[in-house]
């Protein structure tokens, strides 16, 4: 029963990691309908700033894991995608894909392929018992730390101004924008919201890899659109809940697959992933404008 | 209509695939006499061309992307290793069947048998695929790829794992690849020039539309699925046999960017542009890499390449995204076949009361 | 100085041409009614008016100023309001959250928007009935009062509406046509587009009559020109 729990909270870990990076990139799809594949590089970024900023204390090496993807993030709006806001979602999809690309080569480029090991935050490190349970401390932490970001996340957008006009931008852009709201505005902040999800992200994989890598951001930005799709393109929450069943299907395959199959995980996961596809394309939640009565 | 009307509308017909044939022939023709390393950069460059024409069959037409093709590329290569290795460097590959394990096939049966093998693939995938639509499309080849490289990179008996096949008969020559290439842009051509080809255009361009006059939009798809595989796994093979060892990552990420980003450069929707598109970016990106050699620049060897390819590709998406050649077939030369004995045509009806 | 003046507009979708040479103007405190059957481009223009689409020629002025490559929150921003085909409330937001979107095109920057608030909820109280509900779940009526009242909420000097008795009941639809002559009566410059030609030819003070993207007729609504050129506009040149 307790290694049921213990892996139980395993997989709310994965499923907590999964849904920030599914959040940050339904943040931005959702108001542009852009699928930005460099928001796994958002996440690399993380983890580099993290690495160099080995020696300083946690606090700060928080800062800067927050700084280098927000910086990041800003600057690719700026730079990459403002100037095709209007073009076909599949130039926009190669865009940001070749932007993707480019920073992983960038990061090659600076850094070499060959990962780069830090010891961060050790005070994290190490299990805990709860309950008569092990746990891992940096599962609690990331546990924790995700449900915090999230209710922040969704506190900023439900009660705030601000957040009202986001959330009216991404179910309608153009009509938001006759009523004055001003779309630079609100996509920064979309942005700047994907780039400290990422940040965060990449602290919390920092933390329990111990090492940074460019293609680091490979993996999450796959779960993370995968979650996004599995949760209904275009609602934030399913987002989220797709990220943390997920997460529970990974863990739960890690679990019963037994030894001679295990490598063999990850196709398991994608391939139950391309049958939910196809078996319903729209994903879970479907967002309630399509329900709205005419 | 005229013998010499006929013979011109069958050659404005044909002209698209000429055009590019001589291209192709062409630029082979010029580059095979140089240094080693040149006609190393032409071979790689026709494979690369086969690659790239293999994904326009299905992007081209259908307007979906395909993120996952490297599975096919992977299925081609990884049957050209089995096939063609000879018989003592696979005998640890129990999983193979004996016959396949215990012999060799010639090349040219083994490159046809690599494209069958990722058509085959593509055939069973493609019945539930080509359900999808737009990112679900695209995220579900995604899947495949994925699985296709787990698979690979664990089934030790099939594959060999992380370590990879060696000890496939390799060709240097660029004239081998030649014919493969020029054979892609036929098929390609034929696909896209058949009533198939037309049918899955028209849904590309307003899929509701097409429907309602009756194309079968899942079946054409996949059937475009199909072809697409089918050159991509001769791709794969011929990819084999030019590097001589595979393993699991050669057909993962970075590939799957150099061709997408021939097939944008050169323009998404028509053969010329993933012809073009392969001829300009191999160029680039063989420039690139002598002046990576030339400067003093100290990173790895494809450290600055594909910094430099994404920055092209950014740039032309930016600037002009329908690509080099907008999504057009390379024009007609009208000057040569205009008639010049032609009577001159009657002069427009005059709407002007006569004075 | 003219609420509205537009002169020989252009707009095109790709290649297919939606207006040609359009001009009409709308004085301040004028309701000016826009009719035509469906296709004759009453919605490009108005689009055109709040800088949804960009014209290929011609010019847009809003109380005499140029409106050329200015984007559209600007427009929003200066008093212009747009209550477009079809609703477009939100539905993933309550209704009072709806109402105050209004508020970041409002000219005094939002002071007085609940305000503003009370006084729609006073012209349309089903919707103080539901202020907390999600805007999806109201039915077509009360999502058009919502999207009406949600213009009012910005504080507009110009209110342009398209069609918004469609898919209305006639109770519904009288209601609409009631504020709309209470917000003349308050000085309220409005440009209407309305397939229901009748009543807004009544309500309006000037009408034009648009037909593949031309105007055909402009004048007073009891004219007799007026029905004559709608007649021909809907059931063709041949009649």
């Amino acid at each position: 029963m307790s290694s049921v729990l213990e892996n139980l909270i395993s997989g709310i870990t994965s499923g907590s990691l999964y849904a920030l990076y599914a959040l940050g990139i339904a943040v931005i799809f959702g108001i542009m309908r852009l699928v930005n594949f460099a928001h796994g590089e958002l996440i690399m970024s993380g983890t580099y700033a993290v690495f160099l900023a080995a020696g300083l204390p946690v606090p700060l090496q928080i800062a800067v894991a927050l700084a280098a993807p927000l910086v990041l993030a800003l600057g690719m709006e700026r730079v990459a995608f403002r100037p095709i806001r209007g073009a076909s979602p599949g130039t926009l999809l190669v865009t940001s894909f070749a932007l993707s690309f480019l920073l992983q080569s960038l990061a090659t480029l600076i850094f070499g392929t060959l990962p780069k090991a830090a010891n961060i935050a050790p005070a994290l490190q190490g299990s805990v018992g709860l309950l008569g349970l092990t746990v891992a401390r940096l599962d609690l932490v990331t546990i924790a730390v995700t449900l915090a970001l999230l209710g922040g996340v969704g506190a900023f957008l439900s009660r705030t101004r601000f957040g009202a006009q986001m959330r009216a931008s991404a179910e309608d852009f153009t009509m938001a924008r006759l009523l004055g709201v001003k779309a630079d505005r609100v996509i920064a902040a979309a942005f700047a919201i994907s780039g400290m999800l990422a940040g965060i992200a990449g602290f919390l994989l920092m933390a329990q890899t111990g090492t940074a890598t460019p293609t680091d951001g490979l993996y999450p930005l796959l779960f993370g659109l995968v979650a996004t799709v599995v949760g209904g393109l275009g609602s934030l929450w399913g987002a989220v809940l797709g990220g943390y069943l997920v997460g529970l299907l990974s863990t739960l395959l890690q679990v019963t697959l037994p030894d001679s199959i295990r490598p063999y995980h990850d196709a398991f996961v994608f391939g139950a992933i391309f049958f939910f596809l196809v078996f319903r394309p729209s994903g879970l939640v479907v967002p309630r404008i399509a329900r709205t009565r005419v | 209509m005229n013998a010499s009307d006929r013979r011109a509308a069958v050659a404005r017909r044909l002209w698209p695939l000429v055009s590019l044939l001589l291209l192709v022939s062409l630029t082979t023709l010029v580059l095979a006499g140089g240094s080693p390393s040149l006609q190393r950069v032409l071979l790689t460059g026709l494979v690369d061309l086969v690659l790239v024409v293999g994904r326009y069959c299905f992007v081209g037409q259908s307007g979906i992307i395909s993120f996952g093709h490297a599975a096919f590329m992977a299925a081609g290569a990884y049957t050209m290793a089995l096939l063609t290795i000879p018989a003592p460097l696979k005998g640890s590959l129990v999983a193979v069947p004996h016959t396949v394990r215990t012999g060799t096939v010639s090349p040219l049966i083994a490159i046809l048998l690599a494209g069958l093998v990722a058509a085959l693939l593509a055939a069973v995938v493609s019945i539930p695929l080509m359900r999808l639509n737009g990112l679900s499309a695209g995220l579900a080849t995604v899947s495949l790829l994925i699985v296709v490289r787990v698979v690979s990179q664990n089934w030790d008996q099939l594959t060999n794992g992380l370590g990879g096949l060696y000890g496939i008969p390799p060709i240097a020559d660029p004239w081998a690849a030649l014919p493969w290439a020029l054979g892609a842009i036929v098929l390609a051509f034929a696909y896209q020039s058949s009533r198939f080809g037309l049918r899955l255009r028209s849904s590309r361009d307003d899929e509701v539309a097409a429907r309602s006059i009756g194309v079968h939009v899942k079946l054409e798809r996949g059937l475009a699925f199909v072809v697409s595989a089918f050159v991509t796994g001769v791709g794969g093979a011929l990819y084999a046999r030019s590097v001589g060892a595979i393993n699991p990552d050669s057909f993962f990420l970075d590939i799957t960017f150099v061709v997408i980003a021939m097939l944008v450069v050169g323009g998404t929707t028509s053969l010329a542009g993933a012809v073009v598109g392969t001829l300009a970016l191999s160029a680039i990106s063989e420039l690139l890499r002598q002046a990576e050699q030339g400067s003093l620049l100290v990173p790895a060897q494809s450290g600055v390449r594909d910094v430099g390819l994404a920055v092209v590709v950014l740039v032309v998406l930016l600037l002009r995204p329908q690509g080099l050649t907008g999504g057009r077939e390379l024009p007609f030369p009208t000057v040569r076949l205009r008639r010049r004995s032609a009577a001159p045509s009657p002069p427009p009806a005059s709407t002007q009361a006569p004075s | 100085m003219r609420a509205l003046e537009v002169e020989g507009l252009c707009v095109s979708y790709g290649p297919v041409p939606a207006l040609r040479d359009v001009s009409l103007h709308v004085e301040q405190g004028e309701l000016v009614g826009l009719l035509g059957p469906n296709g004759a481009g009453k919605s490009t223009l108005v689009n055109a008016v709040c800088g949804v689409v960009k014209p290929s020629a011609g010019t847009v002025a809003i109380a005499g100023a140029a409106m050329a490559g200015v984007s559209c929150e600007r427009i929003a921003r200066l008093g212009v309001s747009l209550v477009p085909e079809g609703r477009h409330i939100f539905g993933s937001l309550t209704v009072r959250d709806n109402l105050r979107l209004g508020a970041a095109a409002r000219r005094d920057g939002g002071a007085g928007t609940d305000a503003a608030i009370e006084r729609v909820i006073e012209r349309f109280p089903v919707l103080g009935r539901k202020l907390d509900g999600g805007a999806g779940r109201l039915s077509g009526g009360e999502q058009q009062q919502l999207a009406i009242a949600r213009a009012l909420v910005t504080d507009p000097f110009l209110l342009l509406l398209d069609e918004p008795s469609l898919g209305l009941a006639p109770l519904i639809v009288d209601l609409v046509f009631e504020v709309l002559a209470e917000l003349r009566a308050e000085g309220l410059t409005v440009l209407l587009v309305e397939q229901h030609a009748t009543r807004t030819l009544a309500a309006a003070d000037r009408s034009y009559v648009l037909r593949s993207g031309n105007v055909v007729y402009e004048g007073a609504g009891d004219e007799h020109g007026a029905k004559e050129q709608l007649m021909i506009a809907s059931l063709g040149e041949d009649l």
